[in-house]
């Protein structure tokens, strides 16, 4: 099923979506941006990942896809615990501001949480952003993600360790925006 | 220039760019300050700080840039290097 919701839809991983995909995981500013880490990867390993993924039970992950008709990222929900009901969300994004619409990476977000909490009944997801991202946090905390600490010196980028922080949302904290697709979108 | 001339041409481009005239700025103004101020707006607001100031910012600037402080700081060390060009 795609997903929709305000002004994007959450849609299947397909052929045209490799460049994209290609870019959001070499390319330096989004590995330093964010707390995972790649090495670099080549277009016939890409190639092949894309060949071969499949989402998963514990692996999901969808392409944002504007009502504009352009694809601006991805969101993910990895390690799917069933049995406690939690998932791990994440997301990448790179585009210009003039393929985009104002406030879309809140409504992927806000899409995939609603997934994961109406449909495929989970409890919790969680998450985890570098302390200096700002920007990360304040989507987090717009979307309804709570603080809930710092680890520490976490993650070794660009030479230094960076303090991680944890965020995560329950179901009955996740509050959807009603209207926003006739004030956004 | 004055650190205070930029941050008044600053203030003009943000509220041109959140649409506010209310917004006020100083060098410890951060995204946290301007509830609109997220990743979309931040690339915004530096297209239309590069126009304006007639330079342009590498992409790690505008990733790492989290305070106006930064910008001014990086606006002033760029016109100090444009002024040393033309006295050499």
């Amino acid at each position: 099923m795609i997903i929709k919701y305000g002004c994007v839809s959450l849609r299947a991983i397909e052929e045209k979506d490799f460049e994209l995909l290609f870019y959001l995981i070499n390319a330096p500013e989004i590995e330093n941006a964010t707390v995972g880490w790649n090495f670099p990867v080549s277009h016939v390993a890409h190639k092949q990942w894309m060949e071969n993924f499949r989402n998963s039970f514990n692996s999901i992950k969808f392409m944002v896809e504007l009502i504009n008709s352009n694809t601006i990222g991805m969101v993910m929900l990895e390690n799917i615990d069933w049995k406690n009901r939690t998932a791990e969300f994440g997301c990448k994004m790179s585009a210009s501001p003039k393929d985009r619409i104002k406030g879309d990476m809140l409504d992927a977000i806000r899409g995939m949480l609603k997934y994961a909490f109406d449909e495929l009944g989970m409890e919790c997801v969680h998450g985890a952003v570098l302390e200096n991202n700002i920007f990360s946090r304040k989507i987090s905390k717009q979307a309804g993600f709570i603080e809930e600490g710092i680890l520490r010196k976490r993650i070794y980028k660009e030479g230094t360790y960076k303090n991680v922080i944890a965020v995560s949302i329950l179901k009955e904290e996740f509050v959807e925006e009603k209207g926003r697709s006739k004030r956004h979108c | 220039m004055q650190s205070i001339e930029v941050l008044k041409k600053l203030e003009k481009i943000f509220r041109e760019v959140f649409d506010d005239d209310s917004i006020t700025i100083n060098r410890n103004t951060t995204p946290y300050d301007i509830e609109e101020w997220d990743s979309f707006e931040h690339v915004n607001l530096f297209m239309a700080i590069e126009q304006e100031f007639g330079i342009r910012f590498s992409l790690e600037e505008t990733t790492k840039i989290k305070s106006i402080g930064e910008i001014v700081d990086i606006l002033e060390k760029e016109k100090m290097m444009k002024e040393n060009l033309k006295g050499s």
